[in-house]
C-alpha cells in the first residue's frame, strides 16, 4: 500500500461520512467510524473529531454529563452544529428532555436542534435561550409551556410534530414577535386530543405572521386554510398539504403541485394531464412540477413510456413549467432544501407584491 | 486530428485518443482546452497514470451525457448521502490501491461527480470499523501516547453505542 490521501481528501471523505442521514442503525457505524478515526493517528483525529462533534446525539442523562462536562473543558463543544436528543431507550431510565438542555450554556454553535420526548413532557422553552445560533427547531411530542415570551430571534424553521401547542386562538403562540425570522414551518400530526380545536392557519399563527413565511408543510393534521378569500391572499407561497400516505399533495392554493409518489405510472397520467390545462390556469410566474425519479427509472426499463416523458419534458420546457426531481418520498418534507422549490417561493412572493 | 477528438498524455507517457465530450467531464482538461483551442497537441496529464486515466476514462464515457452539475452551496450537507448508482457501485469496485489512485486522478482532473463516488466509498468503509482497521486502511501508525488515548477515549464517550 503506497497510496497516501491528502488532508483535504480525508476531510471531504469525513464530510460524506458526516452527512449520511440513514437510518439510526446506519449512523451508530457512522459514529463508531469516526470515533475510531479520531484514535487512529494525531492527524486523522485533527481532521476526525470535529466532523464527529458536529452531530451530537443524546438519548440519557449521563451522555448529556459527558457531552457538558466535555464541551466545558476542551472547547470540542464549539464544534456542534446539530443537537439531537432522543427518547430513552426503552429499558432505559426515564430521560427528561429539558434536563438535556442543561448542556447549551456550551454549545454556542448549534444551529439545529432536533427535541423527541417520550414522556409527554412539558417543554420550558427559556432552556432553549442559549442557543444563540438557533436556525432549525425540530419538536416532537411536547406540551410547550406557555412560557413568558420567549423569542427565537434567528430561527428560520419550525417543526413541529405531535406537539401541544401554548396560546389560544385569540392569542397563538406563533406570532411575528416570537419569531421574527421564522419563514418555513412544517406541521405534522395534529390530531388526538391534544388540541381541543380545529385549527386554521388563522388559528396557529398570529395575523402578523403569515405574511412573512415562504413554506408551510401539514401533513396529517386537520389544518386547513380558513374560507375567507382574504387569507387566500396572506397566505404563504407555498402551502403543501399532505392528505394521507397515499394519496397527492394537494396544493391548498393551486401554485404548486406534487403528484402521487408512490405511482410512477400514475404520476405521468396525472402530470400529462395537469400540463394539458389551458395556460390561464398557470397564473404564477414559473408554475412548478414535482416529480419522483422513480418516474425516470420506471421510463429506463419501458421505451414507450421513455417517449412519452421526453415529449413531456419538452412540453414542459415550452410552456415554462419548471420540472423538480425529487428522489423519494420522504424528501417530501424536506421540499424546500431543493434551491428550485426556494427560487420558486422568491418568485411567488415577489409576484404577490406586485399584485398588493 | 478530428475536431472531436482530444488527445491526453499520462505520467507514464501512454496516449489516449479520447472523444472531446467524454474528456469535457473534467473539468480541468475543460478549461485547457478552451484555453488552447483546436490544437493537435496532447494534452500532459503528469499527476496521472494510464491504468487510472483508463479506468477514469470508463466512468467519463458512461456518464458522459450526464447534466452539468448545479452549482451548488458548497457547505450543503442536505443533498450529500452515502447513495451510490448501481453503475458506479460496480465501477468502483476495484482494489483499495485504485480507488485512492482514482480518487486522487478525479481531484486532479477536476471531476467531481467521481470525486464524490469515490470518497462516499471510502466513506461507507470506515462505518463501524475499530482504530487499528482504519490504520491500515490509510497506511498510517499509531502515534498517540496511552494518556492521550485515554484522553480522546472519554471526549467521544457520548458517542459510544450502548
Amino acid at each position: 500500500m503506497s497510496t497516501n490521501l491528502p488532508d483535504e481528501l480525508l476531510a471531504l471523505i469525513f464530510d460524506h461520512l458526516a452527512a449520511d442521514r440513514a437510518h439510526l442503525d446506519t449512523r451508530r457505524g457512522t459514529k463508531q467510524g469516526l470515533a475510531s478515526a479520531c484514535l487512529a493517528s494525531r492527524r486523522l483525529r485533527r481532521l476526525a473529531q470535529p466532523v464527529l462533534w458536529r452531530q451530537v446525539e443524546v438519548r440519557s442523562a449521563a451522555q448529556v454529563d459527558r457531552v457538558r462536562r466535555c464541551a466545558a473543558l476542551s472547547g470540542l463543544g464549539g464544534c456542534v452544529v446539530v443537537y439531537r436528543v432522543l427518547p430513552a431507550r426503552q429499558s432505559a431510565p426515564p430521560f427528561p428532555v429539558n434536563k438535556a438542555l442543561a448542556a447549551s450554556a456550551f454549545l454556542k454553535n448549534v444551529e439545529e436542534v432536533d427535541l423527541s420526548s417520550s414522556q409527554d413532557e412539558t417543554l420550558h422553552l427559556g432552556g432553549l435561550v442559549p442557543f444563540s445560533k438557533l436556525r432549525r427547531l425540530s419538536l416532537a411530542l411536547f406540551k410547550v409551556s406557555r412560557s413568558p415570551s420567549v423569542a427565537f430571534a434567528t430561527l428560520e424553521h419550525l417543526r413541529l410534530e405531535d406537539c401541544g401547542l401554548p396560546g389560544s386562538p385569540a392569542q397563538p403562540w406563533l406570532r411575528h414577535a416570537n419569531f421574527p425570522a421564522l419563514r418555513v414551518v412544517d406541521l405534522v400530526d395534529f390530531t388526538g386530543d391534544r388540541l381541543s380545536i380545529r385549527p386554521t392557519l388563522d388559528d396557529l399563527f398570529g395575523g402578523d405572521m403569515l405574511g412573512q413565511l415562504d413554506y408551510v408543510y401539514v401533513q396529517a393534521a386537520p389544518v386547513g386554510p380558513a374560507a375567507d378569500t382574504d387569507l387566500t391572499r396572506r397566505a404563504p407561497p407555498i402551502f403543501l398539504h399532505l392528505w394521507d400516505a397515499e394519496s397527492h399533495v394537494v396544493p391548498a392554493f393551486a401554485l404548486f403541485l406534487v403528484l402521487d409518489l408512490s405511482s410512477p405510472k400514475k404520476m405521468l397520467d396525472a402530470a400529462a394531464a395537469w400540463l394539458a390545462r389551458p395556460t390561464a390556469a398557470f397564473a404564477v410566474p414559473t408554475p412548478t412540477l414535482v416529480l419522483s425519479t422513480q418516474v425516470r427509472a420506471f421510463a429506463s426499463t419501458r421505451p414507450a413510456v421513455a417517449s412519452a416523458l421526453a415529449r413531456f419534458e419538452t412540453q414542459c420546457v415550452a410552456r415554462g413549467v419548471r420540472l423538480v426531481w425529487v428522489e423519494e418520498r420522504g424528501s417530501l418534507a424536506e421540499l424546500f432544501v431543493l434551491p428550485e422549490v426556494q427560487q420558486l417561493s422568491r418568485e411567488l412572493r415577489a409576484a404577490a407584491r406586485v399584485q398588493a | 486530428m478530428s475536431a472531436n477528438k482530444v488527445k491526453l498524455s499520462t505520467s507514464d507517457q501512454e496516449e489516449f485518443d479520447v472523444d472531446r465530450d467524454v474528456a469535457n467531464r473534467s473539468v480541468l482538461i475543460k478549461n485547457m482546452l478552451e484555453d488552447l483551442g483546436d490544437s493537435d497537441q496532447a494534452i500532459p496529464l503528469p499527476n496521472v497514470s494510464a491504468n487510472v486515466l483508463k479506468k477514469v476514462l470508463e466512468w467519463c464515457e458512461h456518464h458522459k451525457k450526464d447534466p452539468e452539475p448545479i452549482a451548488e452551496d458548497l457547505d450543503d450537507n442536505r443533498r450529500k448521502t452515502t447513495e451510490i448508482s448501481d453503475w458506479d457501485a460496480k465501477f468502483i469496485q476495484v482494489d483499495q490501491e485504485m480507488l485512492f489512485e482514482i480518487i486522487l486522478a478525479a481531484n486532479y482532473l477536476d471531476i467531481k461527480p467521481l470525486l464524490d463516488v469515490g470518497c462516499k466509498t471510502v466513506a461507507n468503509m470506515i462505518k463501524g470499523k475499530q482504530p487499528e482497521e482504519i490504520r491500515k486502511l490509510f497506511n498510517i501508525v499509531n502515534d498517540f501516547t496511552p494518556e492521550e488515548e485515554a484522553q480522546i477515549k472519554k471526549e467521544n464517550e457520548w458517542a459510544e453505542d450502548r
